[in-house]
């Protein structure tokens, strides 16, 4: 492994094509002696909590060389550049077997608010993420709150320098092992809607809060349900104004839908190259030679638009309604890459113990999770319906 | 990332819709008056995405897909007027002396007079349209064996021109459905209030959109990238894209405007038909699934094609 050098960092942050060029170089397996990220190449991890442990060590190692500091602001422990910086980083993790480190998803995500809303919160959390040491979860949904998501009722009631939160959320990616939840809580009255939400960052290890790891089908952890029962809260942790949580929760939205989506097609690339060393030869695969047509085609399409969308973001644009069509994309590349891995491996898929089957059938339950979480498939076409063609109103 | 800032570019698509509403046989030469070659200087990727989207929203026949292989062609030392055929077909009858025979893996030249007896007027599918079949039965041609990087880049020029043209079919066909299902009301209200009527209209929203970026980012490959493996593959990809779009858009299209759209007394099959026959040109979605899956199993690694 190597270190970036200061003038190797500067000019690094000021060009994210030579920050690529160095960082595929830094990241290809060496031609002889040891493999710096043997550990983490084409990595299989028996549960979501193993996983989270060994890609916070990923994100410590690339720390230490400074390789995952660009895209970041100094005074968040980044070494300057931008989103763009943040992109290559993932495609050149997925491309060179390594995976994109789960943390960084909700990282990806929840940051971005941080540092427009937060920059003091922002220069506390952001370094000890970008070495691995803690990543978050984040607490939209509730188990009467989903796809309507400003009827949510955990209660933020406002107690001197505090808050003190009570309720409970759900579905939440990374929940079991996450150190912090970045909630959207209830500080307006129980009718308020929209304009009573404000959003707040809560310690795992605070008094009063419970985590219940959420089993999905393949059996891995990947999500939790959360309780928060009194838990007081220091009012220094808001993101943004009291009751003005949904303002950031559509600031956000903007890199959740741009950026996640880069993220999860650099990984479907991969692992469609490595489906593809798989299928090749095997009995049936003729059959399915225009469905691999179709997913290249759906992989790159996601990578074109979440490109566009990122770049629209560098130049200072505003995301919209329009970012539904980057989520259609992403559920629409995600369903067609696993249900094409499960119909190459047919029975293997089915019945097979090998690890291979296994991995693929987590990441099929997995990948059904697209069009549902961060908004469903139905409501991102009513957004379309509504903010973009402009249909008359249901 | 075009170099031509967005009031730029507004601009000249609302010029480039104004000249094929009035006359499209003389846009060739209008363009001319726009001063179009300095805007294919500044970005020619933009400007061949305006260009055939916009002859694709007029639903508008002109051979400007022809000056794209003669331009691409600049190197072989045609002669300078000289109209194509894509797959034996050309856009209206051959007006040349000679006559261009553009395929996927070959080129060749015949002339206008040994065609005698063999063009065919195929107004079939489209009715209205431009439309030629030429019969190459037991014709002589003279090959021209490019270099085949050429032949490549040439084929992949006149793929993206073809699939920014189907884009904008299906732009102006979403509109056309939009303005149906808002105004017609049953059960009293309008059509478009209905959530299956709105999902279906997102669907063909967003398949229009990821067609247009898709070839957006192929455009912008062939002009940056010298690789021409990358620019064929990516070629291939995004007709695909836009062809698998219209065949969403058009569907859509149909059943929306109810039993409306299928008759002559409403616009919609004008972009159907012309949308179908897009699609075939050079090589139809289902065509190129198939040939981009045939490339994936005989061991070429999925590029990523699009980088930040």
């Amino acid at each position: 492994m190597s270190t970036v050098s200061a003038a190797d960092a500067a000019s690094y942050a000021a060009s994210h094509e030579l920050y690529a060029t160095a960082l595929r170089h830094e990241l290809a397996p060496p031609a002889d002696g040891a493999d710096p990220y043997a550990e983490w190449r084409d990595a299989h991890y028996p549960s979501a909590e193993e996983q989270s442990a060994g890609d916070g060590r990923l994100l410590a190692r690339l720390h230490d060389g400074g390789w995952n500091r660009f895209g970041w602001p100094e005074d968040a422990g980044g070494l300057g550049g931008d989103l763009r910086h943040r992109a290559v980083l993932y495609d050149e993790l997925a491309a060179a077997g390594l995976g994109v480190p789960q943390p960084t998803l909700v990282l990806e995500t929840l940051s971005p608010p941080l540092l427009h809303f937060a920059p003091e919160l922002a220069a506390m959390m952001l370094p000890r993420a970008l070495q691995g040491l803690e990543w978050w979860g984040q607490g939209f949904s509730e188990p009467e709150a989903g796809s309507d998501l400003a009827s949510l009722r955990c209660r933020a009631r406002r107690d001197g320098d505090s808050y003190v939160v009570s309720g409970q959320k759900l579905w939440t990616s990374q929940g079991p092992t996450a150190a912090r939840f970045v909630c959207l809580v209830r500080t307006g009255t129980p009718e308020s809607r929209h304009r009573g939400l404000s959003m707040i960052v809560i310690d795992r290890d605070l008094p009063g809060v419970t985590v219940r790891p959420v089993a999905i089908a393949s059996g891995r952890h990947d999500l939790a349900e959360v309780f928060f029962d009194d838990v007081r809260v220091s009012a220094d942790r808001l993101i943004g104004e009291e009751n003005a949580g949904w303002a950031v929760a559509m600031y956000l939205l903007q890199f959740e839908r741009s950026m996640y989506a880069w993220q999860s097609a650099a990984v479907c690339l991969h692992r469609f190259n490595h489906l593809l060393t798989e299928t090749v030869g095997r009995p049936g695969t003729a059959a399915l030679t225009s469905r691999i047509g179709e997913v290249y085609s759906d992989l790159i399409t996601l990578r074109a638009r979440s490109a566009q969308t990122i770049r629209r973001l560098v130049a200072g644009e505003n995301i919209g309604p329009e970012a539904g069509v980057d989520k259609i994309a992403l559920a629409r590349a995600e369903l067609a890459i696993h249900d094409l891995a499960r119909d190459v491996y047919g029975a293997e898929f089915a019945l097979g113990d090998s690890p291979t089957a296994q991995q693929w059938r987590e990441e099929w339950w997995y990948s059904r999770s697209a069009p549902i979480l961060g908004g469903s498939a139905e409501v991102q076409r009513t957004i379309i319906a509504d903010h973009v063609l402009g249909l008359p109103k249901e | 990332m075009t170099t031509l800032d967005d009031e730029t570019i507004a601009t000249v698509r609302a010029s480039l819709t104004e000249l094929f509403a009035k006359d499209p046989a003389s846009v060739v030469d209008a363009l001319d008056d726009l001063g179009w070659s300095d805007i294919v200087e500044a970005d020619s990727a933009t400007a061949a995405a305006v260009l055939f989207e916009e002859q694709g929203r007029a639903l508008a026949s002109t051979r400007l897909v022809d000056t794209v292989v003669r331009a691409s062609l600049a190197p072989l030392d045609l002669p300078e007027v000289v109209d194509v055929a894509y797959d034996a077909i050309t856009i209206g009858p051959p007006t040349t002396d000679t006559v261009l025979l553009l395929a996927e893996d070959q080129i060749s030249t015949v002339p206008a007079a040994a065609l005698s007896g063999r063009v065919h007027q195929a107004s079939g599918f489209d009715r209205s349209g431009p439309w030629h079949r030429l019969d190459l039965t037991d014709l002589e041609t003279t090959g021209l064996s490019p270099d085949p990087e050429l032949l490549a880049r040439t084929v992949a020029a006149a793929r993206l021109a073809f699939a920014a043209e189907i884009v904008g079919v299906c732009e102006a066909a979403v509109q056309l459905t939009v303005a149906h299902t808002s105004l017609r009301h049953q059960y009293g209200r309008a059509l478009a209030t209905f959530q299956a009527v709105r999902h279906g209209l997102a669907e063909s929203y967003a398949a229009t959109e990821h067609a247009r970026v898709t070839v957006a980012g192929a455009l912008d490959v062939t002009q940056h990238e010298s690789d021409v493996e990358s620019v064929a593959a990516f070629a291939r990809l995004a007709k695909h894209r836009a062809g698998a779009a219209q065949a969403t858009v058009m569907r859509n299209a149909v059943q929306l405007h109810g039993a409306m759209g299928l008759t002559l007394e409403s616009d919609v099959h004008r972009y159907v038909t012309r949308a179908g026959v897009l699609d075939v040109l050079l090589g139809s979605h289902i065509a190129l699934a198939h040939r981009l899956g045939e490339e994936l199993l005989m061991g070429g690694s999925p590029r990523p094609l699009v980088a930040i």
